[in-house]
């Protein structure tokens, strides 16, 4: 009777273990286990002309001036938006042309830690991956006399 | 530039050297430089104070015993040896507390702008797609502070 109820209790303990073992990977993967990032969009305007930095751009201008200093001249911001999201998510903004560019924020890598960034505008796609705080521009859509520069920045969020 | 006779003259007018050193030629040039001399320091002096300007005089005296103390203090100092004369008169007690906060000012200093430094802008691209125009990434990987550009450029119309 004992030998009875102590194999009974075994089998229900593999029984779980068993289930455990099927159970945990089949989970989807929800974006809780993804770190938030806080996804920013700038929307630029670059001409040549006489020289003008908005107040907003002040805090990138090392990088601006780097990839772009030495052809314009003139950087107005037109439009931005930042939000903080999970993974998945999208940061959008309009841009004057009427197209939507949009920076999706896909989740970190497992080795690096690098944030898994996607652009979408108009038929243009791309991939990309950053370092945490890190900051990329996509460019070239002309706009009166001058391009379009949209900065892209993503940082973790840290809790 | 100047003559021998000149240079004694100067030298003599800024009593450097022995007015006796001269002959009457250079005694009379010796005095023209000081009248000279007094002219420019009077005139100097004038608009220095108009200008609330400090004492060039009475600094560049403090300088010169500046430097003579200076001065005797490495012939002292090379009169003991390397050693005694790298570590003064100050014993190792008093030295290595100072040394040990030269070290933690060092490590902060390393901690803390550690902290502010400029963020890595390396940017990997993975793949890019476009139905029309030209892509082109311009990006230097060996540099982390610029930034990638992802150039999409339209078409030439027409």
């Amino acid at each position: 009777m004992r030998n009875a109820g102590t194999r009974a209790i075994r089998t229900m303990m593999a029984g779980l273990v068993a289930a455990a073992f099927v159970a945990v990977p089949a989970l989807p993967a929800t974006s809780a286990a993804e770190p938030r990032a806080k996804v920013s969009v700038t929307v630029i305007h670059a001409k040549k002309g006489p020289p003008h930095l908005h107040d907003a751009l002040k805090p990138m201008w090392d990088t601006l001036r780097q990839s772009f200093g030495d052809k314009f001249s003139y950087f107005e911001v037109l439009d931005t938006a930042s939000r903080q999201v999970d993974a998945g998510s999208p940061v959008e903004v309009r841009l004057p042309n009427g197209q939507r560019f949009a920076a999706i924020y896909n989740g970190v890598t497992p080795e690096k830690g690098l944030l898994r960034i996607n652009v979408e505008m108009d038929d243009f796609r791309t991939k990309v991956r950053i370092h945490d705080g890190g900051v990329f521009f996509q460019a070239g859509r002309k706009h009166e006399g001058g391009i379009l520069v949209v900065a892209v920045r993503a940082a973790l969020l840290k809790d | 530039m100047f003559g021998m006779r000149k240079r004694k003259a100067m030298l003599a007018a800024d009593g450097v050297l022995p007015r006796d050193a001269l002959d009457a030629a250079g005694k009379a040039e010796a005095g023209r430089f000081e009248a000279l001399s007094a002219q420019v320091r009077e005139a100097e002096g004038a608009r220095a104070q108009a200008a609330g300007m400090p004492d060039f005089d009475a600094m560049f005296a403090g300088v010169e015993a500046r430097v003579e103390v200076l001065r005797r203090e490495a012939a002292e100092a090379g009169a003991r040896g390397w050693l005694p004369g790298l570590l003064g008169s100050r014993p190792l007690w008093v030295l290595a507390p100072a040394g040990a906060m030269v070290m933690a000012l060092a490590l902060g200093w390393a901690l803390l702008s550690g902290g502010e430094a400029a963020p890595d802008n390396t940017c990997f691209v993975d793949s890019y797609d476009a139905d029309k125009g030209t892509i082109l990434v311009d990006q230097d990987l060996d540099d982390p502070t610029q930034a990638t550009v992802i150039w999409v450029v339209d078409e030439e119309e027409g």
